[in-house]
């Protein structure tokens, strides 16, 4: 039996239009389930400990990576599998999963496999898989580079401006330290048994010069702020501390890839 | 067979690389190879090969397996194996290795001490084997070979 939770406001109120064809899918699957909504998520926590039963067979989230992370953060030290049917903007982990669409979230439930990933931790949250760290000017650059067709056309566009990086500071396990201009940097969690570390790779000006470095935790800061990202989300901002964590979270996925087409109409 | 600068753009994908533009301060051990374009102070210890390329300042000493100098170090060098200072290269300190070779325009400044290298002994064949015999049985001398 699985725990469903389901946020209800992921992706512009997704769920109310899927509802019932969702409901539908899982119950001609024979996936036995109870469903819990969760309006607010600040009620997690007292949700998962009254729902949770020796019964259940993992919990679920009906949402986007929002719910996801925080679910993960109540979930990591209960030792329950976890599900993902994604119904929000972005589901970064359910898409590395291979979960692009709740109708293959469905089949995963009624025929799972488990694949366990490393979880790291940003500050106090748990995080899985990949986090990027990009100064805010390049994150506005990318609106900015939008330039009009007209303009294009007419060929009256300018070049897109180099947009000025950040001044970082990182340390590393408390024996290394780094100073550079950050233009992009990434932490990504090693997925190798018994090894906590985290690689950093750290990008000044052009994605050729790469530092890449290794270490248990990690500390950032830099003279302006910046967005700590998990997929498209913010997940935090600068000044972070990131450490590797030798524990694991069992995640529900696809025994072999799965595409779906489409009925013919008749 | 000596590394070619070529060689010292893609390095077999080091495990860790200090870019162009970036400072680091501290101690840096790892078990892989390193690669520095950048700019490193403090030491730096690893049981694989270690590069300075052509842009890179290095204040620090260096242990590694095999050492290759394009760059600036200020610092002692102790390589299990070899050091290379190539013609853009420049040492300041002592180097210690079982091989040593600095190409015309690499700069030494500093003393050079050789491991002392174990003499491979030749592998023989034995020329007899003793075969056990036991208590009650007797040899027969072998008539067939002359």
């Amino acid at each position: 039996m699985y725990l469903l939770l389901v946020n209800p406001e992921a992706g512009n109120k997704r769920f109310g239009k899927i509802k019932t064809r969702l409901l539908k899918t899982l119950e001609r699957l024979a996936v036995k389930f109870s469903l819990v909504e969760l309006p607010n998520l600040v009620d997690l926590h007292e949700v998962v400990s009254a729902h949770l039963k020796p019964s259940t067979t993992g919990i679920v989230v009906v949402g986007g990576n929002a719910t996801v992370n925080t679910v993960i953060n109540e979930v990591a030290d209960q030792g329950v599998p976890l599900g993902i049917i994604p119904v929000g903007k972005t589901n970064y982990l359910a898409h590395s999963l291979g979960i692009k669409n709740w109708q293959i979230a469905c089949r995963v439930l009624a025929d799972p496999d488990t694949q366990a990933r490393r979880l790291g931790k940003i500050g106090k949250h748990y995080f899985v898989g990949q986090l990027e760290i990009l100064s805010h000017q390049n994150l506005l650059g990318k609106y900015l580079r939008k330039e009009s067709f007209v303009k294009k056309f007419l060929g009256t566009s300018t070049a897109p401006r180099r947009t000025p990086s950040v001044n970082a500071e990182i340390k590393i396990d408390d024996e290394l330290q780094i100073r550079g201009v950050l233009h992009k940097l990434s932490v990504k969690l090693n997925d190798e048994r018994g090894n906590k570390k985290l690689r950093l790779e750290l990008m000044t000006d052009s994605s050729k010069n790469v530092t890449k470095l290794w270490g248990d935790e990690i500390e950032i800061e830099g003279d302006k702020k910046m967005p700590v990202l998990m997929g498209n989300e913010t997940v935090a901002h600068t000044p972070v501390e990131i450490k590797g964590s030798s524990k694991y979270i069992d995640l529900l996925t696809l025994k072999k890839p799965v595409k779906l087409t489409k009925k013919p109409k008749k | 067979m000596a590394k070619t600068r070529a060689d010292f753009a893609d390095f077999n994908n080091p495990d860790t690389i200090i870019g162009r533009g970036v400072v680091v301060e501290g101690t840096l051990q790892t078990a892989g190879d390193i690669q520095i374009n950048g700019e490193f102070k403090g030491k730096l210890v690893t049981e694989k090969d270690v590069v300075v390329g052509e842009h890179a300042i290095v204040d620090a000493d260096i242990n590694g397996q095999n050492v290759y100098v394009a760059g600036e170090v200020r610092g002692d060098i102790n390589a299990f194996e070899k050091i290379e200072i190539l013609e853009t290269g420049k040492v300041d300190g002592n180097v210690a290795a079982s091989a040593l070779s600095i190409e015309s325009g690499g700069i030494l400044k500093g003393t050079s001490t050789m491991h002392e290298v174990e003499a491979e002994r030749p592998e023989t064949e034995p020329t007899y084997e003793v075969q056990e015999v036991k208590a009650d049985e007797t040899v027969e001398p072998d008539t067939t070979s002359s």
